[in-house]
């Protein structure tokens, strides 16, 4: 027969027994999975809060490139350099801005889209540069100057020697193709860029 | 302890071997003198068990069910509505046993009362229901009586009353009811001395099959007993003695009783007679009884305030009825806690069961409930979370592929937007270069070379190297270029004119 201390010690004994099987089976594991889980469910949520935000971009993009495509950018390559040849002899007639050659660089394609490069050299005043730049700066069509380097002929004269690299966008038809349904849906809708 | 509730009456049963008389009192009535009894007194009557059914005959606790449904069925009849009920037992089922206590209070005696019915029982102790008759005394020492009924006989009658729909309050003894409402009504309140001046009352309830005799010494049930005399209404009695030869069978019995009890204190008070007739016995005999026991003629009473306390019998009704019926109202009012009377259901000497809600176990179940709920809230959360991850995997898997190509449309039309409205800013480079140069002319570019990320290499001439080390220093601080850096400074003539120079920036954009 076990006494009261015997008891009270043997009762106190199992008891600590039976929270530390406790903690061991089922408190630690579930404690250690809840703790993963609220990591895990924050960094769901902040990736679903930036596909959210990709999505209303997606949106706008989608109208926006709807827009260049039907306004300016040129279906195919030979469209796109004739372009651009026409253009930029307009505006350095324009500027007084003297072109002596233009040639033809490198062609690249990035994300469905082909870029063409060009090379041109020419002359002018500081005036007539500023103006063609502008004209470059805010024309219609896609152009970009990749490079400019500008040479003074003379220290007494404002005469300007200028070599531009310059590239302009042409799109491919797998572009149009590539793009999901409710995209065309939305670009149908002709919003602005 | 007997509960009177709060209905406007109840009803007293005293059970008999072959009739149950039933009195309607209104509540408290039968507490106070024959006069409240009087105006107590809703309606009596007589109920007969059925031929072939006796309280002997059957001892099963159920068996017995068409008694109670008669007795039902006569309640009924008779126009009782009260299902409240005191039950009056007769002294023949009761075995009682006086027992002297030492000076203590209630609390401190029953352990003692529990010990003595022990040795009493010593085999069949759970067969009996015990209560005590009279109060212990913390000023000295007291007697009381132990009385005990068959546990058997107590569920008998208690299903015979379930069956007749009686809400049975208390199961008491009949005599001792009596007992204690003759020392009410003729030998003055229990516990003081009597009308008569007398503190011990011996009350004789005389019925046609038995006779009972109850000891009131000092306010306290000092004896209760069924006489062993010839029984006055037995069927033989004719053959039997004379009355005059009972009437000394009685006195001889009730002598035996008193010598039984603890003897009388010193203070030589007089005792006082009740005598409850129910029997054929004449008027006659019965006054020389209270002589033979040496009590004073003036100190004997029979059926006193009989008629006073039921006027309203029917003519038809005999003494005897009138006495049981009385007994019936007496069981109404008795009261354990005051002394003479006992309450076999809800007995004082009844161990208590063990209180099943202690303070360990409360704190226990607190703990394991809290544990519990701990648990549970634990888990529900657990399982919240995982839901909420699950669904926001699944919705993040369904819109996979609407992101990809999301992504890959926004990648393009950023990529596009250099071709459009983000060209990069040759022109406003052009002009804050010119804002940086001194407008003295004391620096001039000869070459510039510009880059479409905005970083830009500019080769010049100055007229000294303070010039260029100031176009160096308002380029820093225009805030519109950074990484600003000296590529070299010299002077390119023999004469020390001019100082070429050459930097390398970056132009900072405004979006």
């Amino acid at each position: 027969m076990l006494s009261k201390r015997e008891r009270y010690i043997g009762w106190t004994a199992a008891a600590v027994v039976a929270v530390l099987l406790l903690d061991w089976l089922v408190l630690s594991p579930v404690l250690s999975s809840r703790e993963r889980l609220a990591v895990l469910r924050q960094k769901l949520q902040k990736e679903q809060v930036t596909a959210q935000r990709l999505l209303a971009d997606d949106s706008a993009a989608t109208r926006r490139y709807r827009n260049l495509v039907a306004v300016s950018l040129p279906g195919d390559a030979s469209a796109a350099e004739s372009r651009l040849l026409n253009d930029l002899r307009t505006w350095s007639q324009q500027a007084g801005f003297k072109l002596s050659s233009i040639r033809p660089d490198r062609a690249s394609a990035v994300n469905d889209l082909n870029e063409l490069s060009f090379q041109a050299t020419g002359e002018g005043s500081m005036h007539a540069l500023a103006r063609f730049l502008y004209m470059l700066r805010n024309a219609q069509m896609p152009l970009r100057v990749l490079e400019l380097q500008v040479a003074s002929r003379s220290d007494a004269a404002d005469d300007l020697t200028v070599q531009l690299r310059i590239s302009t966008l042409w799109r491919a038809p797998a572009a149009e193709a590539s793009m999901p349904s409710g995209h065309l849906a939305v670009a149908a809708e002709g919003g602005r860029p | 302890m007997i509960r009177l509730g709060q209905s406007a009456s109840i009803l007293g049963l005293a059970l008999d071997e072959r009739s149950i008389h039933v009195v309607e009192m209104r509540r408290g009535a039968a507490r106070g003198q024959a006069s409240h009894w009087h105006a107590g007194v809703l309606r009596e009557a007589r109920f007969d068990l059925p031929d072939g059914v006796t309280w002997e005959s059957t001892v099963a606790p159920h068996a017995n069910a068409g008694l109670g449904s008669a007795l039902r069925d006569f309640l009924r009849q008779q126009g009782f509505t009260t299902r409240r009920a005191v039950v009056g037992l007769p002294g023949r089922w009761l075995l009682t046993r006086p027992q002297t206590l030492p000076p203590a209070d209630m609390a401190t005696a029953v352990p003692l009362l529990r010990l003595a019915i022990e040795r009493e029982f010593p085999t069949d102790v759970k067969e009996w229901v015990c209560d005590v008759a009279g109060q212990p005394s913390p000023s000295g020492p007291r007697t009381v009586l132990l009385t005990a009924v068959p546990r058997r006989r107590l569920e008998q009658v208690t299903a015979a009353m379930e069956q007749a729909d009686l809400d049975v309050q208390s199961m008491t003894s009949t005599t001792l009811s009596l007992l204690a409402a003759s020392a009410a009504l003729a030998c003055g309140a229990p516990g003081g001395t009597g009308a008569s001046g007398a503190t011990d009352c011996i009350a004789l309830l005389i019925l046609p099959h038995g006779v009972e005799v109850a000891v009131l010494r000092g306010g306290q049930v000092v004896a209760l007993d069924r006489l062993s005399v010839p029984t006055p209404d037995a069927p033989d009695a004719a053959a039997g003695p004379t009355e005059s030869a009972r009437i000394a069978a009685m006195v001889a019995a009730v002598r035996r009783v008193l010598a039984a009890v603890p003897p009388a204190p010193a203070d030589g008070s007089a005792s006082s007679l009740v005598i409850w007739n129910a029997s054929a016995l004449s008027e006659a005999p019965l006054k020389s009884l209270g002589a033979q026991l040496g009590i004073p003629p003036g100190a004997v009473h029979t059926n006193p305030n009989l008629a006073k306390m039921l006027p309203n019998l029917p003519p038809g009704r005999g003494t005897s009825d009138a006495v049981l019926f009385a007994a019936a109202a007496a069981v109404t009012g008795a009261r354990p806690a005051q002394g003479a009377a006992v309450d076999f259901l809800h007995s004082r000497l009844a161990v208590a069961a063990p209180r099943r809600l202690t303070r360990r176990r409360v704190l226990s179940a607190a703990v394991a409930a809290c544990l519990i709920l701990a648990t549970v809230w634990l888990v529900g959360d657990w399982y919240r979370q995982k839901r909420a991850v699950d669904q926001l995997q699944q919705r993040l898997t369904q819109i996979k592929p609407e992101l990809e190509a999301a992504r890959i449309n926004v990648a393009r039309v950023r990529q596009a937007r250099g071709w459009y409205d983000r060209r990069p800013a040759y022109l406003e480079a052009l002009r804050d270069l010119t804002l940086a140069f001194p407008e003295g002319g004391q620096a001039w570019t000869s070459s510039l070379a510009l880059r479409e990320d905005m970083t830009g290499t500019l080769a010049g001439r100055a007229a000294d190297e303070r010039t260029v080390l100031n176009l160096l220093e308002r380029c820093k601080s225009s805030g519109r270029f950074a990484a600003v850096k000296l590529l070299y400074m010299r002077h390119d003539d023999r004469q020390n004119r001019y100082v070429s120079f050459g930097m390398t920036f970056s132009y900072l954009a405004q979006e």
